[in-house]
């Protein structure tokens, strides 16, 4: 990885160079135009951050309430649970942003941009987050809960003392591996005009027309983010392996 | 006459067209060993797992202590708290200390503070012969340890009747006996008890009746003498002589 | 209360377990329509309506009315995400087998390849390779850049399930082929890819059907298929609510339907060996 780091520091070193010299002529890139809107672009960022972080929080005591709903024995609960996690995970995030945000003023329900993004993106997270922790659930062996149930503890006892203790580790790699999928997922936001780093980026393109720069810059940015999260979640895998 | 600790009234139990139980009855009076017999299948581990509603009957009254089990919540907690369950895969929960197993019941349910919860604790796992395994992990422990463990949680509830579901079955034959020392104190010590096992020495030495279980039904039952050396249904001698022949 | 008992799944009981999720997703939105009536209720009766609020009735007419063209849109989807999935699986092999190389460069290049398509949004993937290339001349059609950019993006996710696959193939077969004097390329084609190919499928199901759900990215830059036309009509007649809505249920539908198929093949195919 270190070579590979050398390698792309000179690329870049020579794509930054090559821009710079390349000025003027109709194939130059123009990386100067990052560092000229740098304030924008970091407000970009963060805005993202901010926003990947709120929905990761709600979505996954979402994904939790979720989960906890489905393997409770309660039958209209655990359906309507079932029903969630199935619309959710089974229809495209741009249409949940679309409903929410087009939809809801229509019948009646102020909301903004922030909000609907958030809401979005929790719900739609809350379903894979409910996924991965019911997932968790089942592969506890059930005479635990039985055992538990036997001494008279309630659902909710159970699964806060006997069950969800283990699962926390077990779900920890899916459950990074979701909020990554979340910082990626904060470019959709874009589309509903919430101004997060794709739009604060499309914006300076139309100022300034330079669309690979921009483009490339913006990812960037994800990428600084996400890659990180990703060797986190391989490291836990390797240590949990070693466990084993 | 004193009320029967646990009455069960003509109990039936489908699993989909499967009959399971099929009109079962039965009163164990306070202090009184009751052993359950029968061939796999007969319905003995489904008839005991009804007491605490682990399993739900059909049709049929289930009463512990007096209180009738019915399918609201408070209720069938009440019912359990009275009945100490030990399962045949032992359920000790991996992630607690033995100590934190056997605590954990009384803290959360009758909201025991720690300190006496743990008390209590180690008097039970003395008496059970795990005093110096307090701070191990079930991993840590064999299958005997750990179904001692599991009797001691159980009794941490104080709970008037103890319900044993095949609790030597998965143990290496070389553990069986601590784990049978500990329930023949108990049965000493004067506590209900109803036991499903396929050990014959034990329901002969402990049992105060024998109950033998055949196709959801009880066949037969009476004193260990009799079922064991004069039985009267044709179906408990066979099973009796496949069983006593192995042994 | 007691946890409830989970299903055991039944060979054919496929159809019954399609009918029940599909009614489950339906009760669901029932629900949740009902929910948000009653939220809507609220906000009229305290007065924090937004002024659309009052008039609304459902008036799914339009939703109805044009069906079929929204049916012929989700078959578009379908082909575009099908179109993807074949595609970015070839390319995913490759780009596995160049993961696992031994040859410096070539691992090195896989593996920015992958990381980087894995860590960034595929929107800007796919805006990079839409509105990119015009500015130094090159011109992609809408359709060869949806499906450039989408297949792009997936093959990363393939390969990484690839070569997991591959990896989870035990060192000892190889070494077994080996000795037996067969190469590397013949090894790959009778031992390793075979048994691979199984242990892929699962993961493999679920990227399948995150492509039909990411190809509705393709309507950003005008690609004809459901969600575009979903927005177009949003755009004409401001049915908003009903539109997405009923589209959002079609999408699941259909992504239900694929799921248990797919599923019902893998039972095919991969028999449980015994």
């Amino acid at each position: 990885m270190r070579f590979g780091l050398v390698v792309v520091v000179v690329a870049v070193g020579a794509l930054i160079v090559g821009g710079l010299v390349a000025q003027g002529r109709p194939v130059g890139l123009d990386w100067g135009i990052l560092w000229t809107n740098r304030f924008l672009l970091l407000q970009g960022a963060a805005t993202t951050i901010a926003l990947a972080a709120l929905a990761a929080v709600f979505g996954t005591l979402i994904g939790l309430l979720v989960a906890l709903a489905r393997v409770a024995n309660v039958p209209f609960l655990a359906k309507y649970a079932q029903g969630y996690t199935e619309v959710f995970r089974g229809s495209p995030l741009l249409l949940q942003l679309f409903w929410i945000w087009f939809g809801l003023p229509l019948i009646g329900v102020p909301i903004n941009g922030f909000a609907a993004a958030v809401l979005g993106l929790s719900l739609n997270a809350g379903a894979f987050c409910a996924e991965i922790f019911r997932g968790g659930i089942l592969a506890v062996p059930r005479g635990q809960s039985e055992a538990a149930l036997a001494t008279g503890m309630t659902y909710l006892q159970t699964m806060r003392y006997v069950v969800l203790p283990q699962i926390a580790r077990s779900s920890l790699p899916p459950l990074i591996g979701q909020q990554i999928s979340l910082v990626k997922d904060t470019s959709l936001a874009s589309l509903i005009s919430f101004q997060e780093l794709m739009l604060m980026s499309q914006s300076i393109i139309d100022r300034t027309h330079r669309i690979f720069e921009l483009y490339i810059g913006a990812a960037a940015v994800y990428f600084v983010i996400c890659y990180p999260l990703s060797q986190v979640v391989r490291t836990v895998e390797k240590r949990m392996g070693r466990q084993t | 006459m004193a009320e029967p600790m646990i009455e069960i009234k003509d109990l039936h139990k489908h699993f989909g067209k499967l009959a399971v139980l099929r009109g079962v009855s039965l009163s164990v009076t306070a202090g009184e060993v009751v052993v359950i017999i029968g061939a796999s299948g007969s319905g003995k581990t489904t008839l005991l797992r009804c007491i605490n509603h682990l399993e739900v009957p059909d049709t049929g009254e289930v009463r512990v202590g007096g209180t009738r089990l019915t399918d609201r919540a408070a209720n069938i907690r009440a019912v359990r708290v009275e009945c100490g369950m030990v399962f045949q895969q032992f359920n000790l929960y991996p992630h607690l200390t033995v100590l934190d197993n056997v605590t954990l019941g009384p803290r959360v349910v009758r909201k025991v503070p720690r300190r006496t919860a743990e008390g209590l604790a180690r008097e039970l796992l003395t008496k059970v012969g795990l005093s110096d395994k307090i701070a191990s992990y079930p991993g840590q422990l064999s299958g005997g340890q750990q179904q001692r463990a599991a009797i001691a949680r159980a009794l941490a509830m104080q709970p008037k009747v103890m319900l044993f579901d095949e609790v030597t079955s998965a143990l290496d034959p070389e553990l069986v006996g601590e784990v049978l020392n500990v329930m023949r104190d108990l049965a000493r010590e004067g506590m209900t008890m109803v036991v499903v096992t396929h050990e014959m020495e034990f329901a002969r030495e402990v049992g105060d009746r024998v109950l033998v279980m055949d196709d959801g039904q009880i066949i037969e039952q009476g004193s260990p003498a009799t079922i064991f050396t004069k039985p009267s249904e044709p179906r408990t001698r066979q099973f009796l002589r496949k069983i006593l022949d192995k042994v | 209360m007691m946890l409830a008992r989970r299903a055991a799944p039944g060979l054919g009981a496929g159809w019954t377990l399609f009918r029940s999720i599909v009614w489950v997703a339906l009760s669901f939105l029932g629900g949740t329509a009902l929910l948000l009536l009653a939220v809507r209720q609220i906000v009229i009766q305290t007065g924090i309506a937004t002024s659309g609020g009052r008039g609304w009735t459902p008036h799914f007419e339009v939703v109805l009315q044009n069906l079929p063209f929204l049916l012929e849109r989700l078959l578009s989807t379908l082909q575009l995400a099908g179109s993807v999935s074949v595609l970015a699986f070839g390319l995913g092999i490759l780009v596995a087998l160049a993961r696992l190389s031994r040859v410096g460069l070539i691992h090195l290049v896989a593996t920015w390849y992958v990381e980087v398509l894995r860590n960034t949004p595929a929107l800007v993937q796919l805006f990079l390779i839409y509105f990119g290339p015009p500015t130094v001349g090159i011109r992609l059609s809408v359709p060869v850049a949806a499906l450039l950019g989408l297949t792009i993006n997936n093959s990363a996710y393939m390969a990484e399930i690839i070569r997991a696959g591959i990896r989870s193939i035990s060192r000892g077969q190889t070494e077994a082929a080996a000795t037996v004097g067969m190469t590397y390329p013949q090894i790959m084609r009778y031992v390793i890819l075979p048994q691979a190919l199984r242990v892929v499928y699962p993961p493999m199901v679920s990227q399948w059907i995150s492509i039909v759900l990411f190809s509705s990215l393709a309507s950003v830059i005008a690609y004809p298929e459901l969600a575009e036309h979903a927005k177009r009509l949003d755009s004409r007649t401001f049915r908003s609510f009903e539109i997405y809505g009923a589209v959002t249920v079609m999408y699941t539908i259909c992504t239900l339907t694929l799921a248990l198929v797919l599923r019902l093949i893998e039972r095919r195919a991969f028999p449980v060996a015994r």
